[in-house]
């Protein structure tokens, strides 16, 4: 029998073997949701396979896990993760501006990004966080139950990303759009004001000048057109609201961050290898200040 | 009911679709041990015929798929419908629980 020769010599590969992406990024959901059960941390899984079809882009593969979890169970969640081989790899300080995620990787299930917080609500995390999870559904993954947040949601963070993402939000944002009625707009509206959204809202619609006095608009600014460094840093200082929050920001200013250029060297850092990072730092930021001097200036001398 | 199998809880599994390549597949996992399986080809067959129909049809099922006797598939079918038992991939249905699925 052909079918009972391949039974008999290879019945199932385990281990070393190669999975489809989909087929890893489905079962990985699954690995991520037993372990949340098993140490007790309440997350909601976000994006990729976990988001309804009517939101979902044909085509579109995702390539890490994302998982939204309760702020206080974060570091339950990081510990029961690394003792099954998931390896930290960025931590939150590092990963964005936003300072929202930390990454681990794992040799057979790849990526998993934990968000600790979603850039874009202005609302404490954890009030956020609880605020999504009394409305949260169930989606079934790999035939497991994963909990998600509710479809009005899910359209809420699919835009709220969007809005940060320069190369492909746009897409994403349109397609969100279209596929919600009028009154369900109204609804994600109304539940974006719940989590202080509106300003990065307003930043998938072009209002973003409605919210010029808030802290957080320079941010968005940056985050939704992009922005040279030098604005990045200038945007954060502003979004930085206490003295502690403003005089952390400064140190970070000037040193390099570890994780990033180990990212950029593929291996750890040495010692000398970071202090010609951070010594090069002023270098780049004089260039920047130099190029956007340089713009200004003639429209200065235009205006006279 | 007649005796048939079905998923454990804490089986995680996935069927490949029609554009794959290699075949019929199905990418498993016990999410307490978290090592990926793939099943291909007529592993694959067997372990999707055996959630889906009763045990007494799953050589049958599997000899239509493969053009073959049922009599010339019944023992590597069985051998192997043993084997996923004891690694945790499907287990013999109790009589009260219910559909073939789990």
């Amino acid at each position: 029998m052909a079918g009972g020769r391949d039974l008999d010599s290879n019945p199932m590969r385990q281990s070393e073997i190669a999975l489809p992406a989909w087929a890893r990024l489905s079962l990985a959901h699954a690995v991520v949701e037993h372990l949340a059960r098993d140490a007790g941390v309440d997350l909601l899984h976000i994006k990729g396979p976990a988001t309804t079809a009517r939101f979902r882009l044909a085509g579109r593969t995702s390539s890490d896990v994302d998982v939204l979890v309760r702020p206080s169970h974060v570091a339950r969640l990081t510990s029961a993760l690394e003792a099954a081989d998931f390896e930290p790899r960025t931590g939150f300080e590092s990963g964005s501006i936003f300072r929202h995620a930390a990454n681990l990787h794992h040799r057979y299930w790849g990526w998993v990004d934990v968000h600790r917080l979603f850039p874009g609500f202005g609302v404490d995390a954890s009030v956020a966080f609880e605020q999504l999870w009394q409305r949260r559904g169930t989606a079934t993954i790999a035939a497991y139950d994963v909990q998600v947040p509710s479809v009005l949601d899910q359209a809420l963070l699919i835009l709220l990303h969007g809005a940060r993402d320069t190369a492909r939000g746009r897409v994403d944002i349109d397609r969100v759009r279209a596929a919600l009625t009028a009154a369900e707009l109204d609804q994600v509206e109304r539940l974006a004001r719940g989590l202080g959204a509106e300003v990065a809202l307003a930043a998938t619609s072009g209002d973003l000048d409605r919210f010029r006095d808030r802290a957080e608009h320079d941010l968005w600014v940056v985050a939704s057109e992009g922005g040279t460094r030098l604005q990045e840093w200038r945007a954060r200082f502003r979004a930085a609201t206490t003295l502690p929050e403003k005089a952390k920001l400064c140190g970070e200013v000037l040193l390099v961050n570890r994780d990033h250029l180990q990212m950029r060297l593929g291996h750890e850092p040495s010692r000398a290898e970071w202090l010609r990072a951070t010594g090069h730092r002023p270098v780049v930021a004089l260039r920047e200040l130099g190029t956007l001097l340089a713009r200004r200036l003639p429209d200065r001398r235009r205006r006279r | 009911m007649r005796p048939g199998y079905i998923v454990p809880d804490g089986v995680a599994w996935v069927v490949g679709d029609d554009e794959d390549s290699h075949g019929p597949a199905v990418y498993l996992t016990q999410v307490r041990a978290g090592v990926p399986i793939a099943l291909e080809g007529t592993a694959a067959q067997i372990w999707d015929a055996a959630r889906l129909v009763p045990a007494d049809e799953v050589a049958e099922e599997i000899a239509v798929a493969t053009g073959q006797s049922t009599d010339a598939v019944r023992h590597s079918v069985e051998s192997f419908l043993a084997e996923l038992i004891v690694r945790g991939l499907l287990q013999v249905r109790e009589p009260d629980s219910g559909g073939l699925d789990g």
